[in-house]
């Protein structure tokens, strides 16, 4: 790659659209010096980024096809060595929606992953609760990934206990908006298709699993969904306890000395 | 003179080297003629225009959610009709997040023509090709773009013949760049792709469903899923939407979403030419 | 330190005492003391919270889930377990959005002082609109088993205490920034009477109780007859009816769930007999903790006073009664303990800050501000850092500097409360923290953002502040950051400003030639920079920095016998510290130029040989 001065560069949106809760895209960068744009995708062979002009900018920005931040990100630390050394990383910007992350238990948002800083920004022209932020691409990655397995732990949970069809399809969902491993989307695609209406399951198997998963045949699919449904029907995903009963029937047994039940989380008297 | 202007000629003399122009012509000429054309959009323009209009077609650029204004004069100074527009073999990601990929016999029902580098490049207004002309005038740019257009039926001889004569190997044509061995410097004094990649313009709509090949990135393709399945079970025998259609019809699908879905689409390519 | 949030359920035996409106007031009002308010609508047969929440648009739209879904999410999740952990919980019971319903932003009651944020306002309520009555009964909370009861409030309670909700805190903040908090208060609209839904909201899931009791005999026997059964009070020896003041004494409540108990209504006027009433409701159930007064507009419209009509008396005793609330919970130094928790402190700053702390008395503490318990608080926070400001190496201490000054700096007049620096300025000072912040970072987006808050804050200062003495103090603060991120031109423009104005005291003068000097130091310009160290020492001829950097800069110009000089007049009237600074100067010194080996070896063996003199100033 031609010598670039990182310094000189700051992100200052991602290509394309923010089309889902979250995701991943490549940066679009501004050359500080002159206003000029690129998409920043590390050029192999030697290969020039090519820039566009400041207008040229809008115009994509303004037909969708790039999405302004607002305000500007520093290009990551972790994505180049020396200020003009040239790029070790590929850059990628991720994006979330807050009602993910917090399905996901991870709200607020985190300020950094994977030892790099998160500098979370607002997408102009989308809700407030859409942000983005920079960082390497492996980092994205595993973010993401990490998302995905925090989403389908709680679809495990739901599953097995409330059955919340409408959620349990969201949580879902989501799972395969974040997920990027392969492992993992798979797994994501057997809980989205547990909880589809039935005749819509062979249809995304047959549109995008099997785009995914060429190797994948349906008989197996269907197979592998049925074991998921009676290993998250028939197994708590948590530690089993037992549960005691109590003998109280009328109410006022029931209610008995109960404000002195002291909560779970009071500290332990210590036995004499 | 265009790149390719009497170019049977010049390569008989020095710098071309013609023996080796004669040793590429084959393969050029072979790769030149299965080289897919590749158009990438934005979702806005593939969802909000191409899916629910008939006759889902990618418009010219008259249509709406499309880099116009710029074009439209690029295309009148040339004196092109609108046109939908595709490189030969390149995918540029900064047109979206979508990539479409259509085999060479697309051209059969089209009028068009071709030039060999991006023709906005050259008089957009926000021109960025450099060249060695006697004059800077826009008109002398006029002139020499118009001197470089090619028809629809010819440009994939041109093509062949100018990846052997200017590229040392085909690869170059993706991974490195041409010999500057043109008198207007078209491949001396660029170094960007856009300024040697032949660029095709079909004068009508071109269908999506004739795709040979495309790539998305990954929230493009989430969302396709989504909208996927947020359609409407149709009763059997109902026609399928445009996005079943789409999905579901022939024609291969690389990869999922990646956000360097133009390497994938470039990659495709080049396996399909054989390289 | 307190739990937090501190769970509150309020219950009363008999419903139409104005049980749901207190908690209501009690809520607006501690939010608009920056409390962070939740409150759990878990009266599920008569939901008259919700429904007077709705009705008068206090709350937006319902969420996903609701009060009668989590219950029931709860009860699935604790039925095979006695006891779920507080992960298993939190992927197991909604998350905060798809179930919290945030009051109306405009419908919040304004905040009395402007240094405090208003704190969050959330209610789970019921959604009577969707299948209430299916829900309902498929909860089926009266099959609930004692067992159950108790582990569903379990399961609540642990999925309460560990809630938190974002924050927004500003990118110079930088990634350890605490970017969550928790609520404050977690209130519970009890169900009446003896039900299984009454038992869940006293049982486990609730830290303390406010019991709501009218003064007639049947709501005080009522209550009084549940407050034994649940085990708040002792059982009576006998079965009386009514209970007489002179034969019983006020009963010992027992101390395992606080309760508090609230006389209300209580009528207007009858002064004697209500008198009478309270000693009779005391004797049944205990001290009487708060009292609120029968009022017309209540049993006509039901109204938020401590929003709406802040004159009227009713206004009066909520917020009573919230203080009441508060006493309970926060005692100063726990809420100091609290604001200090929340908003970390490294360890070494934590010892030294508990040593600080045990210094004041809060009586004295308050008596010297006597404004409110958070700014004393936020007092004392910052004074305790801007003493141990020059120690301040650790991300988190920063930080708490930066919020503390924040919360001072629109309410304390500069230089009054904190500060026994005539000129502190907490904006100035929040700049120079920033500065010295943005100095330890090696992260270059978060040095810049640092450097340029410190820089913006200068400037609206100084945009603030018209020309004259003021603004140059302004200039002479910014002229030293610039010199810290060795920005020496920059430095030398606002101090050349200063020099050049008319009608300025010597000090700040001095201050400006000195730091001037040191801008032309660092730049190399030694003729220039001894020029201005000399009319530093001129303007205060006490300053012995500007004297320490005169000999170094007429070493520097080989102007030796000047140096030699300086140096002795130095030595005269040096105190130890002084010399060690001296020490150190040459030594960098040396290193940086061996050429002055010799003469600064001459230096060093003369210091060697130097004792302290008599105090005296420095007159040349």
């Amino acid at each position: 790659m031609k010598c670039i001065e990182m310094n000189d560069l700051e992100i200052v949106g991602m290509n394309g659209a923010p089309l889902v809760e979250c995701g991943r895209s490549l940066p679009v960068a501004r050359r500080k010096s002159d206003g000029f744009h690129c998409v920043l995708q590390i050029p192999k062979d030697d290969e020039p980024i090519s820039f566009e002009t400041p207008e040229e900018a809008e115009s994509y920005a303004a037909t969708g096809r790039w999405t302004k931040i607002q305000g500007t990100i520093q290009i990551p630390r972790s994505c180049f060595s020396g200020d003009s050394a040239g790029f070790t990383h590929q850059p990628m910007m991720i994006f979330a929606d807050d009602k993910l992350l917090d399905q996901a238990d991870r709200l607020p948002r985190p300020g950094s992953f994977n030892g790099e800083r998160l500098v979370w920004r607002r997408l102009d022209g989308y809700d407030e609760s859409i942000h983005a932020a920079c960082c390497s691409e492996e980092t994205s990655a595993r973010l993401l990934d990490e998302w995905s397995q925090l989403l389908m732990k709680r679809f495990n949970a739901w599953y097995y206990y409330h059955r919340d069809q409408d959620y349990l399809k969201r949580l879902a969902d989501f799972a395969l908006c974040a997920a990027i491993s392969r492992g993992l989307r798979w797994k994501a695609y057997l809980r989205f298709a547990l909880v589809q209406e039935p005749e819509k399951i062979r249809r995304t198997f047959d549109a995008f699993t099997l785009r995914e998963f060429p190797d994948a045949s349906w008989e197996r699919y269907k197979e592998e969904i049925k074991d998921l449904n009676d290993f998250l029907n028939n197994r708590t995903p948590f530690e089993h306890l037992s549960v005691e009963k109590s003998d109280d029937t009328s109410t006022e047994s029931k209610l008995r000395g109960i404000a002195r039940v002291a909560p779970d989380d009071a500290p332990t008297k210590a036995v004499a | 003179m265009a790149v390719f202007t009497d170019l049977d000629r010049r390569v008989c003399e020095p710098p071309f080297d013609k023996a080796g122009y004669d040793a590429r012509r084959p393969v050029c000429d072979d790769v030149a003629s299965k080289m897919p054309i590749v158009h990438v959009t934005g979702y806005k323009r593939l969802f909000k225009y191409i899916f629910i209009n008939d006759p889902h077609e990618i418009p010219p650029t008259d249509g709406s959610h499309s880099l116009s204004s710029g074009t439209r004069k690029a295309e009148d100074l040339l004196g092109f009709k609108r046109s939908v527009y595709f490189y030969a073999g390149r995918a540029h990601r900064k047109f979206g997040n979508v990539a479409l990929a259509f085999f060479a016999c697309c051209e059969e029902n089209h009028t068009g023509s071709a030039t060999p580098f991006d023709s906005g490049g050259l008089v957009h207004p926000r021109r960025f090709i450099k060249l060695k002309l006697d004059s800077d005038d826009e008109s002398r740019l006029v002139q020499y773009g118009k001197e470089s257009v090619l028809s629809l039926s010819e440009w994939r001889t041109v093509f062949g013949k100018i990846l052997a004569a200017y590229f040392d190997n085909v690869i170059d044509y993706w991974k490195g760049k041409p010999n500057p061995h043109d008198p207007e410097g078209l491949y001396e004094l660029n170094d960007e792709w856009r300024a040697w990649t032949f660029e095709v313009r079909f004068y009508e709509g071109q269908s999506i469903f004739d795709r040979a090949a495309w790539c998305t990135d990954e929230p493009l393709w989430n969302r396709l899923r989504r909208d996927h399945d947020g359609q409407e079970t149709k009763p059997p025998g109902d026609p399928p939407t445009a996005l079943d259609r789409f999905m579901e019809g022939p024609g291969l699908i690389i990869a999922p979403g990646s956000a360097t879905f133009c390497d994938e689409v470039e990659r495709w390519v080049r396996k399909e030419v054989g390289l | 330190m307190m739990d937090t949030p501190q769970i509150f359920t309020f219950y009363s035996f008999k419903g139409g005492v104005g049980r749901s409106m207190a908690l209501i007031n009690v809520a607006y009002s501690l939010a608009s003391k920056g409390r962070n308010v939740l409150i759990l609508d878990m009266d599920l047969e008569a939901p008259g919270l919700s429904g007077f929440l709705r009705r008068n648009h206090e709350i937006g739209e319902p969420a996903r889930f609701d009060m009668v879904d989590l219950i029931r999410f709860a009860a699935e999740l604790s039925g095979s377990m006695n006891q779920a952990s507080s992960e298993i919980t939190a992927i197991s019971l909604p998350s905060l959005s798809d179930i919290v319903v945030s009051f109306q932003p405009d419908r919040r009651t304004p905040v009395k002082d402007e240094y405090i944020a208003p704190g969050r306002l959330d209610v789970i309520p019921i959604d009577e609109d969707r299948d209430y009555y299916s829900r309902l009964n498929q909860l089926a909370i009266g099959h609930f088993d004692r067992n159950r009861l108790i582990r569903v409030g379990n399961t609540i309670r642990r999925w309460i205490k560990d809630l938190g909700f974002p924050i927004e805190t500003p990118e110079y903040y930088g990634p350890t920034a605490k970017r969550s908090v928790k609520y404050d208060f977690v209130f519970i609209d009890s169900r009446t009477g003896v039900t299984e839904a009454g038992g869940l909201c006293i049982g486990p899931i609730s830290d303390r109780l406010v019991v709501f009791c009218s003064l007639n005999d049947q709501n005080v026997e009522g209550t009084r007859g549940f407050l034994e059964e649940i085990g708040v009070i002792p059982p009576r020896s006998h079965s009386n009816s009514i209970v007489n003041e002179h034969e019983n004494p006020i009963p010992k409540r027992i101390d395992t769930k606080p309760t508090m108990i609230v006389a209300s209504p209580v009528p207007i006027g009858e002064i004697e007999f209500k008198r009478a009433r309270l000693k009779i409701l005391e004797s049944a159930i205990g001290h009487v903790d708060s009292v609120l007064t029968y009022h017309p507009r209540m049993s006509l419209m039901e109204s938020i006073f401590t929003r709406d009509f802040p004159e009227e008396y009713l206004c009066n005793e909520y917020e009573k009664l919230t203080k009441c609330i508060l006493d309970r919970v926060e005692s100063d130094i726990d809420y100091v303990s609290k604001m200090m928790h929340q908003s970390g402190l490294s360890p070494e700053m934590s010892e030294k800050f508990r040593t600080f702390l045990t210094s004041f008395s809060p009586e004295s503490v308050k008596l010297h501000i006597n404004e409110s318990d958070e700014q004393m608080v936020f007092d004392i926070i910052a004074f305790f850092l801007y003493k141990n400001r020059t120690i301040i190496n650790n991300d988190i201490d920063y930080l708490l500097y930066d919020i503390m000054l924040q919360k001072m700096n629109v309410k304390i007049p500069p230089g009054i409360q904190v500060s026994t620096q005539r000129d502190f300025d907490p904006i100035l000072e929040r700049a120079e923290n920033l500065s010295r912040w943005s100095l330890s970072t090696e992260d270059a987006g978060l040095h810049n953002s640092r450097y340029e808050t410190a820089l913006k804050l200068i400037q609206s200062r100084l945009d603030k502040t018209p020309p004259g003495e003021g603004y140059f103090r302004v200039l002479i603060h910014r002229a030293k950051i610039y010199m810290d991120h060795r920005q020496y031109d920059r430095a030398i423009s606002d101090c050349t400003k200063i020099i050049d104005s008319m009608n300025i005291p010597s000090d700040l003068r001095s201050k400006a030639f000195f730091s001037r000097g040191k801008a032309h130091f660092m730049l190399g310009k030694n003729a220039e920079a001894i020029l201005d160290f000399q009319k530093s020492s001129h303007f205060n001829p006490n300053d012995k920095k500007s004297l320490l950097f005169l000999i170094i800069a007429y070493l520097l110009c080989g102007k030796d016998r000047q140096a030699e000089t300086n140096f002795d007049l130095f030595l005269r009237v040096a105190k130890p510290n002084d010399i060690e600074e001296l020490k150190f100067e040459l030594n960098v010194l040396n290193q940086r130029n061996p050429n002055y080996d010799d003469k600064i070896k001459g230096m060093l063996v003369k210091i060697d040989q130097w004792k302290p003199s008599e105090d005296r100033p420095l007159v040349r």
